[in-house]
């Protein structure tokens, strides 16, 4: 033990002279702390006692590797793995896991000290000192290594741990309960009782029942069993029952607790009553009338304030307007420069807004990147359009935070009281509706609301209806667009598209009910169908014994959440399908959406085997240095340069680059809605993989695709 | 369209300097349909081709006195500029023996796949990893470089490759799934333990043996010969991957000292690369047997087996001058094999 610790001295030493400022103080804080300890551990008898220990301590030895060859008894006892059970395994399995504090030293000699922390079987993650060396040959070929670990001491003996946590436990302002393998409460403290009313005699003995609503599902009870047997800590919200039969808020944590075998003996759960701050929540939310980034008006407020103008106004005959301002692309900036940005520039928005506006006029900020101007009097609605045209204004100019020159634009959508309407929700909702009109024509524009835009919006709702009946109802289908070689002109691939079948309208196009869709939060329910249908036909043809190539589905933004790799893995299992049989098609603009929020997920899915496309690629504003972050192998050019080429210059230089920016990252390159001969031509010479379009074949139904690839059909290649 | 390989097929062979180091490439080209009246074609194709004209600039490009007498005065001429000479019978020693050959008096280079039957100086199944690279690779981790880019530096080894795959296996960390890309191995690790396993790999890597350099040059050639082709046989990116690791790993066997098979047991890899790998069935093992008999400059057999594979002559040409490139600079950016 004070060999290692010396050496490990040694090497902190080192390792300051090296480094500086804060890394430099911090090696020093940990020379300082391990020194103390060698102080206070400084007793001779103690000593030999460790030197003798480190004698037979654990060892263990690898090959060069790191796979495990040899596992000592000492190993056995400290790890809790038998020897058969540890040796062959690669040696990582002993570390623990999400700690990158503890720094692995390196030294270029035989031997290295290390400060790790390591695993046991029981998951006991424990602090070691480990000596590795490295054994060579005559030639100094290394041909094993081995490792003698040490616990490092925590500071505490076990028996203080022990009075400690027990003192811990009982003084806790929250309630813990735990349980024994069978679930019967074996232990419970003061606070569990002031909660609960439950007192130990009432409560040991039962089951955490004892404390049910009866306002939770069984779903949602056998999660939280779930987490008493194991399968990792969980932490909620849940409504419990005093003995007294008030319900109450909990905010619980709950896990469970394994022996040095692994095998769970107890489960915990510690709680807290959350009823007073639920009450507060409550009672702040209805207080609170400002928009916190801003200070402005907040959407209740402005509809008080609506509500007392619309009464003044009947009275006395007024006209005012409401002026919706849609910010586009607010979130891009919030994901790529960060919150404290993106809330910084919030409020240099609105200071150009209320400097364009008059006294009485009110801004209020309506929700993430909508604003609304009231004007409670005017006397021409052209008054209105000038005021719009003045907010647009103050945006042509790029905002200027910190190091960022920010520049963003917004739509304007105005309604007029009383002519639209009378009502503080309904006028706003007029104003949105015009709004997006206003962002549809293109961007800074504005946009008067009218009925018509209503008739549109009431479309809208009638279609969304008839579009969660065609869903339940298996109006829904998808059609197969293959992707041919540019090489060989065979059939590499499809993607799947989605096709509605309406009794009486036939077939809707997709740009008619997507968009419907996407707005109305359908489209999670309709993209998890797709996926759900592509692999149930995947595995169809699997077990009609047929070798199709893989399908790629499309993702919506909306779609993509962190929690996407797992549904997709429960697809995937449910139908007994490899991933490599399916590949996502993601936009543009999703990736846009920002590196940090996106990657990781796009990481587990290839992590899962999963093969990424992106599509439409060109529309969007990314550059393929932004893009080398993200784990995609497939670049799709978008369909508006296809349809240029050969002809207008400006598109084929755009798809040369494309093509050739995108063979330096090894992407693949697929051209989308080739039509014709010549632009097939082009697009091979500039090296494009591949093709999808109308000039091989339209989308058509699964039996057409199969008949297709079942006959080998080709493309016929130019020589 | 660019500038055209030939359509007579070539070949390039390796040549190690006294050093065991790769230092030159012998040029040799086949009789065409017409026999060797399509040598001088071929030869002008050649010299004016950029992707050859770059290879011969970076290692000398050695072609026997009577390919020079099939070209044209002004296709020698460009050929020379190119980086091309004409050599001597003598001056190249050729050997096939299981021995580290030692040049005699006059001869510049060693042919002959020499490299190939020595066995490691260090008869093992885990042989250690090229300490330059992991070096590179602790680095590039260090600085949280993107995916992507570790990627590209762990394809240049195929030991560390082998290993990479080897610990996302044992570690169960797959959930037994297969293995089909560098990246998804790398994502799978997850950054901490990629760090971590790096550090024990760099503990345990040394300098290569005598025929490291030329072993690693082959590798390095093979992998990237097999990813052009499938490209170039209309294969989708996913079985490019594919090809690059059957390339890679159907040399596993000799890197290693061991039986191919004994050494890929501890690998979950798919049934495709696996098939191609030990037996040269399927779509990518009718690749490898075309890039091993180009390597054996087969060139009898050799356009059956491309023609089955569906990759037209000049595109095999083009593929294997663009795999020694790209084995020069992999080769060059990591220092060798130190």
């Amino acid at each position: 033990m004070a060999e290692l610790d010396l050496a490990l001295c040694l090497t902190l030493c080192r390792q300051a002279q090296r480094l500086e400022g804060n890394a430099q103080a911090e090696t020093l804080t940990r020379l300082e702390a391990l020194l103390e300890r060698i102080h206070d551990a400084a007793q001779p008898l103690a000593q030999d006692a460790t030197e003798a220990a480190l004698a037979q301590g654990p060892l263990i030895t690898m090959d060069p590797a790191g796979y495990i060859t040899g596992w000592n008894e000492s190993a056995a006892e400290l790890f809790g793995y038998e020897e058969a059970e540890a040796l062959g395994q690669h040696v990582l399995f002993l570390y623990a896991e999400g700690d990158d504090d503890v720094q692995e030293l390196f030294l270029e000699r035989d031997t290295t000290l290390i400060e790790v922390r390591r695993r046991k079987k029981s998951g006991e993650v424990f602090r070691a000192g480990l000596a590795l060396a490295a054994q060579t040959d005559a030639q100094g070929h290394p041909v094993a290594l081995t490792a003698r670990l040490t616990a490092l001491s925590e500071g505490l003996s076990a028996q203080d741990k022990l009075r400690l946590h027990a003192r811990i436990i009982e003084d806790s302002d929250q309630g813990i309960l735990i349980t024994d393998s069978a679930e019967r409460i074996v232990s419970i403290n003061a606070a569990f009782t002031r909660i609960t009313g439950y007192s130990a005699a009432e409560a040991i003995g039962k089951t955490p029942d004892l404390l049910r609503s009866g306002k939770h599902d069984a779903d949602f009870r056998a999660q939280v069993r779930a987490a008493m047997h194991g399968s990792g800590p969980w932490l909620g919200e849940i409504l419990g029952r005093r003995k007294n039969g008030a319900v109450f808020p909990q905010s619980v944590a709950i896990s469970a607790v394994r022996n040095e075998a692994g095998r769970i003996t107890h489960a915990f759960s510690i709680f807290s009553d959350i009823s007073a701050y639920k009450e507060t929540e409550a009672r702040l939310q209805r207080l609170a009338n400002f928009d916190s980034v801003t200070g402005l008006p907040n959407r209740s407020l402005l509809i008080q304030l609506l509500g007392q103008a619309l009464v003044v106004a009947q009275r006395t005959n007024a006209h005012g307007t409401l002026l919706v301002i849609g910010l586009h692309r607010l979130t891009a900036i919030y994901d790529t420069l960060g919150h404290d940005v993106g809330d910084e520039f919030l409020v240099a928005v609105s200071r150009g807004f209320r400097e364009v506006l008059r006294d009485e006029d009110v801004l209020a900020r309506i929700s993430n990147e909508r604003f609304v101007a009231a004007l409670f009097n005017i006397s021409k609605r052209e008054h209105a359009a000038l005021v719009a045209q003045k907010l647009l204004g103050t945006l042509e100019q790029a905002i200027v935070i910190g190091e960022n020159e920010i520049k963003l634009t917004a739509s304007i959508g105005i309604s007029v009281y009383p002519d639209d309407s009378s009502e503080p929700g309904t006028l706003i909702r007029y104003a949105d509706v015009a709004m997006t009109r206003a962002l549809e024509q293109g961007e800074a524009s504005h946009l008067f609301y009218s009925a018509q835009m209503n008739q549109r919006a009431s479309e809208h709702f009638r279609l969304e209806a008839e579009l969660r009946r065609a869903l339940a109802q298996g109006e829904l289908m998808l059609h197969y667009q293959p992707k041919v070689s540019l090489r060989s002109g065979r059939i590499v691939g499809a993607e799947a598209l989605l096709r509605w079948l309406h009794p009486d309208l036939g077939m809707v196009p997709p740009a008619r009910f997507i968009p419907v869709a996407e707005e109305t939060g359908l489209i999670l329910d309709v993209g998890a169908w797709v996926l759900d249908e592509a692999c149930r036909q995947i595995k169809q043809w699997q077990d009609d014994k047929l070798d199709m190539p893989p399908i790629a589905v499309n993702c919506s933004a909306r779609q993509f959440d962190r929690h996407l790799p797992h549904r997709l893995k429960m697809v995937l299992d449910r139908h007994g399908i490899g991933a490599q049989h399916l590949k996502l098609e993601i936009t543009e603009s999703l990736v846009m959406r920002g590196a940090d929020s996106v990657i990781p997920i796009m990481n587990d899915l290839v992590a899962m085997g999963l093969a990424m496309a992106l599509d439409d690629f060109g529309t969007g504003y990314s550059s393929l240095a932004y893009l080398k972050k993200f784990p995609i192998t497939t670049l799709k050019i978008d369909r508006s340069f296809v349809e240029g080429i050969p002809g207008a210059e400006n598109d084929c230089a755009i798809a040369q680059a494309i093509v050739t920016m995108g063979k330096q990252l090894r992407q693949e390159i697929v051209a989308e809605g080739v039509e014709t001969e010549e632009q097939m031509r082009f697009l091979r010479d500039l090296g494009c993989d591949q093709l999808q379009g109308f000039l091989f074949s339209p989308p058509v139904t699964p039996q057409a695709f199969v008949a297709m690839v079942g006959e080998g059909r080709r493309l016929a290649l130019p020589h | 369209m660019g500038p055209q390989m030939p359509a007579s097929l070539i070949s390039l062979e390796l040549l190690a300097d006294k050093a065991w180091q790769p230092s030159a490439l012998l040029l040799g080209i086949a009789p065409g349909a017409s026999g060797n009246a399509d040598a001088p074609d071929a030869l002008a194709a050649l010299a004016a081709h950029p992707e050859f004209q770059l290879l011969a600039g970076r290692l000398p490009c050695l072609a026997s006195a009577a390919v020079f007498a099939q070209a044209d005065p002004a296709v020698a001429e460009a050929l020379r500029s190119a980086g091309c000479q004409s050599v001597a019978p003598e001056k190249i020693l050729r050997s096939d023996r299981p021995q580290i050959p030692q040049l005699p008096l006059g001869s510049d280079w060693t042919a002959g796949l020499w490299y190939l039957s020595v066995p490691p100086a260090q008869a093992s199944g885990s042989q250690a990893a090229s300490r330059a690279l992991a070096l590179q690779l602790v680095e590039l981790v260090a600085q949280d470089a993107d995916t992507r880019d570790i990627e590209e530096l762990l394809r240049r080894d195929a030991t560390l490759s082998y290993h990479l795959l080897r610990v996302v296996n044992s570690l169960a960390m797959g959930g037994n799934r297969e293995i089909t890309s560098f990246a998804q191995a790398i994502l799978i690790l997850g950054r901490q333990q990629l760090r971590r396993w790096l550090n024990l790999m760099l503990f345990s890597a040394r300098a290569g043996d005598q025929r490291s350099a030329m072993l690693a040059a082959r590798v390095a050639v093979r992998a990237r010969s097999m990813e052009l082709l499938a490209q170039a046989a209309g294969l989708d990116r996913a079985d490019q991957e594919q090809a690059f690791m059957a390339g890679m790993f159907s040399l596993l066997g000799v890197l290693f000292g061991m039986p191919l098979m004994q050494v890929l047991q501890s690998l979950q890899l798919s049934r495709a690369l696996r098939d191609a790998v030990l037996g040269q069935t399927g779509p990518l093992g009718l690749l490898l047997e075309a890039v091993v008999l180009g390597e054996r400059a087969d060139h009898a057999v050799l356009p059956r087996a491309l023609a089955e594979a569906q990759v037209p002559v000049p595109e095999y040409n083009l593929a294997i001058v663009q795999a020694h490139n790209w084995m020069l600079t992999i080769t060059r950016e990591s220092g060798g094999n130190g």
